[in-house]
């Protein structure tokens, strides 16, 4: 009777153990306000937990629904876009207010979207959302998606509170006119200089005898004919934004990791 | 004996190269070439010329009534008419000698007249020369001038008869696209082309001093308004007495003539998407040479110890020159554009950066 009772003791405890355990891998239940959908299982139990009283804190601090989703899709540009908007439309409705960020991560490649919705659009325009993945794109290259989100949660905070990140250099663009400048400043020096050490060359047709000319051998011959073929290139690079539309804004771009 | 058409040394043949050569100029001619160079190459060529007796007569006229100054620093001879005096060298400004009076051979056949005033031609001096952004403050002042002096100037102008040939590689290219490829079509052709062609009155200035590239540039003259030399036009102006002989110049016409030549013949190449030119050379198969004086409105300017030198065409109205460059205004101009860019660049990178 003892035995049975130590069983049932151990039954009782090992089940309140196990229901223990369950609530505190799902301590956080998404509401109306907060949408935490990790698909892609990119976070731990306790970076979700995290991660979801953050999400809690922003949607209080901001006055928005906040969405984080991670998915192992293999989107396009507007796949992702579409996947984005129905994330957070099917949860908050198409006329919330708010922001949404859709990781996805598939055969090495990795595209990131930010959705800003109605109300949100005001204080994050679709350049801000390509500002702000510029911003969590190296933790997500890192692999550290915890940080990720929350890197976007804390930029949705600033954006609401009127705090912009600011402008990234394109060091491309930045480059292309340095070569540029460097460019115009050698043919300007070139021309200057060709105009104050040089003197017109005045062609001597100016004394031709138009009416004296015979031309006595004008000789045309065929040598060779060759033919060239050229792939033409249609490779796209990854990176760059992608924009939303209608009441839903927002930006991103890809990469690969 | 035949003689040369370009010098009037005799000519020799030559086995070797199977044309007649002249070893006084350099001239070769084949059979064909000195058939052709017989016919005039312009009609005023054929005219009959002045008697010796009205050519001597010319000559001494011209040599008592003119004098010769000679600059003891530069060299430079000047001529004036026996009332017009000459202080200074117009090209190195140091005092000049009266040295007697000039050989008659150094009589101009013609010339063509001033038609430009001293302040017209300090008019476009002045104008010249604030379009020049780079030019030293100091270049800009009006006491030079001063120094402008209407000069009439010596010149050859050369009439030649040319054969001229130029070779070349030509193409046609045609492009179209074939699915993912862009295929060029490439058919290449040798091309050549020869032809006698006749110039008339080059002018080459005569004038050892005076930059050959600087005095072309003022060219055109306007030869409709030469005229029969008359002492009277000397008055108040100076004439630079010449010191380039007639065949001294052949190269240079030659160098003129190949480049204008070859102009015409590869114009005359055509249907083909390019030509590119392998080959060219031209033979002066006769030249006939007129001595003449035209006018310019001449200045030197001695700047940190280097001359330069200005001429307005004192016909047209055309200016040459090169002016000196200030290297700090130069250097900051530069500098603005380039930054200029970079600012813009700035801004750009960072608009499209996001």
């Amino acid at each position: 009777m003892k035995k049975v009772s130590k069983i049932t003791t151990f039954v009782i405890v090992l089940i309140i153990a196990v229901l223990t355990a369950n609530v505190a891998v799902y301590a956080y239940e998404n509401n109306d306000d907060v949408y935490l959908n990790d698909t892609a299982d990119f976070l731990t139990a306790d970076e979700e937990e995290q991660l979801f009283d953050f999400m809690v804190t922003t949607a209080e601090a901001t006055g928005w629904k906040i969405g984080v989703v991670s998915t192992a899709e293999d989107y396009s540009d507007n796949g992702v876009i579409r996947a984005a908007e129905n994330y957070f439309d099917s949860y908050f409705g198409s006329s919330a207010d708010g922001v949404l960020l859709l990781m996805d991560s598939a055969n090495g490649n990795y595209v990131l979207h930010i959705v800003a919705a109605n109300g949100a659009r005001k204080y994050i325009s679709n350049s801000d959302a390509i500002r702000i993945f510029e911003h969590i794109k190296p933790s997500f290259e890192a692999y550290d998606e915890f940080r990720t989100a929350a890197t976007f949660l804390d930029d949705a905070i600033n954006y609401r509170n009127g705090k912009k990140l600011p402008r990234q250099v394109n060091i491309e663009i930045a480059f292309f006119f340095l070569i540029a400048a460097i460019a115009a400043a050698a043919i300007t020096a070139g021309v200057v200089w060709h105009r104050y050490h040089k003197h017109a060359k005045i062609s001597a047709t100016a004394y031709l005898n138009k009416g004296s000319i015979n031309i006595y051998n004008r000789s045309d011959r065929f040598v060779r004919e060759y033919t060239t073929r050229t792939r033409n290139s249609s490779d796209s690079s990854g990176g760059g934004g992608h924009h939303g539309g209608g009441s839903h804004g927002g930006g991103g771009g890809r990469g690969s990791r | 004996m035949t003689k040369c058409p370009n010098c009037g040394a005799e000519l020799r043949f030559s086995p070797e190269k199977q044309k007649m050569l002249c070893d006084y100029c350099a001239s070769e001619f084949t059979t064909e070439e000195l058939a052709e160079a017989d016919k005039p190459i312009t009609e005023a060529a054929a005219a009959p010329a002045k008697s010796e007796e009205q050519e001597d007569r010319e000559k001494r006229e011209f040599a008592e009534a003119t004098r010769v100054y000679v600059c003891n620093n530069c060299g430079a001879s000047i001529i004036s008419d026996e009332n017009t005096a000459a202080a200074e060298c117009y090209y190195c400004h140091n005092p000049v000698t009266l040295s007697g009076r000039v050989s008659g051979e150094f009589r101009p056949a013609r010339l063509i007249p001033f038609k430009l005033t001293r302040p017209e031609a300090e008019d476009v001096f002045k104008k010249f020369i604030k379009k020049k952004w780079f030019v030293p403050a100091s270049f800009r002042s009006e006491k030079q001038l001063e120094k402008i002096v209407g000069l009439y100037t010596p010149f050859w102008l050369t009439d030649c008869k040319t054969n001229a040939t130029v070779s070349a590689d030509a193409k046609i290219i045609h492009t179209h696209t074939s699915g993912d490829y862009t295929v060029t079509n490439t058919k290449v052709f040798d091309c050549d082309r020869a032809a006698y062609m006749n110039f008339e009155k080059i002018p080459a200035d005569g004038s050892k001093k005076l930059n050959d590239d600087f005095i072309d540039a003022v060219e055109p003259f306007d030869y409709k308004e030469l005229t029969e030399f008359n002492m009277n036009y000397l008055a108040g102006f100076m004439a630079d007495k010449y010191d380039v002989p007639k065949t001294d110049i052949l190269e240079r016409i030659k160098s003129r003539v190949l480049g204008a030549a070859t102009e015409v013949l590869k114009d005359d190449i055509k249907g083909f998407t390019t030509v590119s030119i392998t080959h060219q050379s031209v033979n002066l198969i006769r030249t006939d040479w007129e001595y003449v004086m035209l006018p310019l409105w001449f200045m030197t300017y001695i700047y940190k110890g280097k001359i330069y030198e200005f001429a307005v065409n004192g016909q047209t109205g055309k200016i040459a020159g090169l002016p000196p460059m200030s290297g700090g205004k130069f250097a900051a101009a530069l500098a603005i554009i380039f930054f200029v860019i970079l600012l813009i660049g700035g801004f750009v990178s960072g608009f499209l950066g996001g």
